[in-house]
């Protein structure tokens, strides 16, 4: 061993044993100690519910309106600032405008009630409510929807669904309501007017009647009207709901000539014909008086000018000019009667029945017996029928009672019963009973 | 030696050579042991001759902290992202010696933990979280007892309904 290497060695031994020796020391010297608790966040949550009236409605002339009540719950732990939104999600976009939507508080949430602290527009886009609810509170949302009678008859048999969603945001935290309200809204088809095929009507523009020209064909307002040749029309019902609009009047040889859609803009009086421009939809403006006539292949509206002549324009509701209001002449379809009968004679019995006003020239009567024809009456203006035993068919000459039927036709419109009675048959008499 | 000189030359030269590497190693060694002990410091005593020691006595010192808190844990919950409650707690030197004081947190990702030295004031506590990093709390004499603030905050990106628990841990060190 070197001189070197024992220095060496010596060194590091010396330094191994000081190390080792001084190393106890170091552990003694730290300590810890510890505090704790629990924190926690927030719970933010929403709900809401729909409560009272729905909001599903179909709107019509008599019903404009719809509320529901939708109370928001703010079931987190803190303050925040919720949010209801109605929202279209499916409708067309007339119909998304034409629907007005109202939110706010009521007393009563009823479609007259006035709205505090409403928020409104309508379906183009969504209408929110905000505001702030405290933590576990509850506010009563009166929601209220409502159609212009302009707009229900402009959104006939249309549709809307809708959704009200309600969230709430607590500081940068929000939360939705889990499953969001929904509701469909209607409007109803339109109202056609009801006619009886079998009447005459005179037809009004602003209180004046609808004439015609005999000549010229042409119709205007208060053209003629003193006479029912000229001022008297029949409505004849078509499949599909339309109406054919002929000249009418007192007379066993009807008169055909037809409202006639002859161009976009006019129309004439036109000789009867399976044609679509003599077919009309007659329909209930939103006044729920008056009538618009409609023609089925113009898709134009018979407006009435200033000056009383008639024209086709486009559809408008709030038009005065294009505004119908109808009147029957005379029932022509009264409730059936007993029939008078009278059998002085054992040869025959006579049974009569009122004349038909207005329709006299128009109507025609047939007579059964046991649901048996027997015979015509083709004169109205003489409104009875002469039976006699040789005249009754076979299964209905027995003797006993029978049952004597007389049914009428107006200008060939369908046959309806005039009048019941009875006949008795004893050894080929007859009598009333 | 005089082994050492009845032997021929040779061997006589030869055993002087051995003799003082012997004493030389041995030298080392015992100085070497000398120093180790001296830094050990416990050991020392077997080489005191207790025929000479007077009476007395040896103490080692000791360190030590406590802490002691009255949280309410209400004043923890239900909080917002950006709030910050703050509740005060006290440590204690318990030792005999000064130590210098720090704080380190365990918590939820959702909260942020801040430690400072003093009574909480009315303003937020800054700087970087004792959930981050140890916060150096200064030094501490001995028996005295230091009030403290501990600041928990929801952090942004906290998750609402977070429940946790904390700990914060309060390290002496001579």
């Amino acid at each position: 061993m070197t001189r070197r290497a024992k220095v060496l060695l010596t060194a590091a031994l010396t330094a191994v044993l000081a190390l080792t020796g001084a190393s106890v020391s170091w552990a003694l010297w730290a300590t810890s100690a510890t505090v704790g608790s629990t924190a926690s966040t927030a719970t933010v949550t929403v709900g809401h519910a729909l409560t009272g009236s729905t909001l599903a409605v179909t709107y019509s002339a008599t019903t404009t309106a719809a509320v529901g009540v939708i109370t928001v719950t703010n079931s987190g732990t803190r303050s925040g600032t919720y949010s209801l939104a109605l929202t279209a999600t499916s409708a067309s976009a007339t119909m998304r405008a034409a629907t007005t939507v109202e939110i706010g508080t009521a007393a009563s949430c009823t479609t007259t009630a006035t709205l505090t602290g409403a928020v409104s527009g309508n379906f183009s886009a969504a209408v929110t409510k905000t505001g702030t609810l405290a933590a576990g509170a509850s506010v009563a949302l009166c929601v209220r929807t409502s159609m212009s009678l302009v707009n229900i008859a402009a959104n006939a048999s249309a549709s809307l669904s809708a959704t009200a969603a309600t969230s709430i945001a607590v500081g940068t935290w929000s939360a939705s309501a889990a499953t969001p309200i929904t509701f469909t809204q209607n409007v109803a088809a339109p109202t056609g007017f009801q006619s009886v095929d079998s009447n005459r009507y005179m037809i009004y523009n602003q209180g004046v009647c609808i004439g015609s020209n005999w000549d010229f064909n042409a119709i205007g307002r208060g053209v003629n009207c003193g006479n029912d040749q000229t001022s008297n029309w029949r409505l004849t019902s078509e499949a599909g709901g339309v109406k054919t609009i002929s000249r009418a009047y007192n007379t066993d040889t009807a008169p055909a000539n037809r409202w006639n859609a002859a161009s976009a803009t006019s129309i004439t009086l036109a000789a009867s014909s399976v044609s679509t421009a003599q077919r009309w939809t007659i329909t209930l403006r939103p006044d729920g008086t008056t009538y618009e006539i409609r023609s089925v292949t113009q898709l134009k509206c018979v407006e009435i000018a200033s000056g009383g002549s008639a024209s086709l324009q486009t559809c408008n509701s709030a038009s005065a000019g294009q505004g119908f209001t109808f009147t029957a002449v005379a029932n022509s379809t009264p409730a059936p009667i007993t029939l008078a009968c009278d059998s002085n004679n054992t040869n025959y019995v006579i049974y009569t029945w009122a004349v038909l006003d207005g329709y006299q020239a128009e109507v025609d009567y047939k007579v059964y017996v046991d649901s048996v024809f027997v015979k015509d009456q083709l004169n109205g203006y003489w409104p009875n029928v002469q039976i006699a035993p040789a005249e009754l068919p076979l299964v209905a000459s027995g003797n006993g009672l029978h049952t004597v039927e007389v049914r009428q036709s107006v200008s060939g419109a369908a046959w309806t019963v005039t009048g019941t009675g009875t006949l008795r048959v004893t050894n080929g008499n007859l009598s009333c009973s | 030696m005089t082994a050492f000189r009845t032997r021929g030359p040779r061997h006589r030269a030869r055993q002087r050579v051995n003799l003082r590497a012997l004493i030389g190693t041995s030298s080392a060694i015992a100085a070497a042991s000398v120093l180790a002990v001296g830094l050990s410091g416990g050991s020392y005593a077997l080489w005191v001759d207790n025929n000479a020691a007077p009476a007395g006595t040896v103490q080692s010192g000791s360190i030590g902290i406590s802490t002691a808190s009255s949280f309410t844990a209400a004043n923890w919950s239900n909080m917002l992202v950006g709030e910050s409650v703050r509740q005060p707690f006290t440590v204690t030197n318990t030792g005999t010696i000064p130590v210098t004081l720090s704080a380190t947190a365990t918590t939820n990702v959702s909260f942020a933990i801040r430690v400072a030295s003093g009574a909480c004031p009315v303003t937020d506590l800054t700087g970087t979280p004792a959930s981050t990093s140890a916060t150096a709390l200064g030094t501490l004499a001995v028996g005295a007892t230091r009030t403290l603030c501990l600041q928990v905050t929801a952090v942004a990106g906290a998750t609402s309904a977070t429940n946790s628990a904390f700990v914060v841990t309060v390290a002496g060190a001579q």
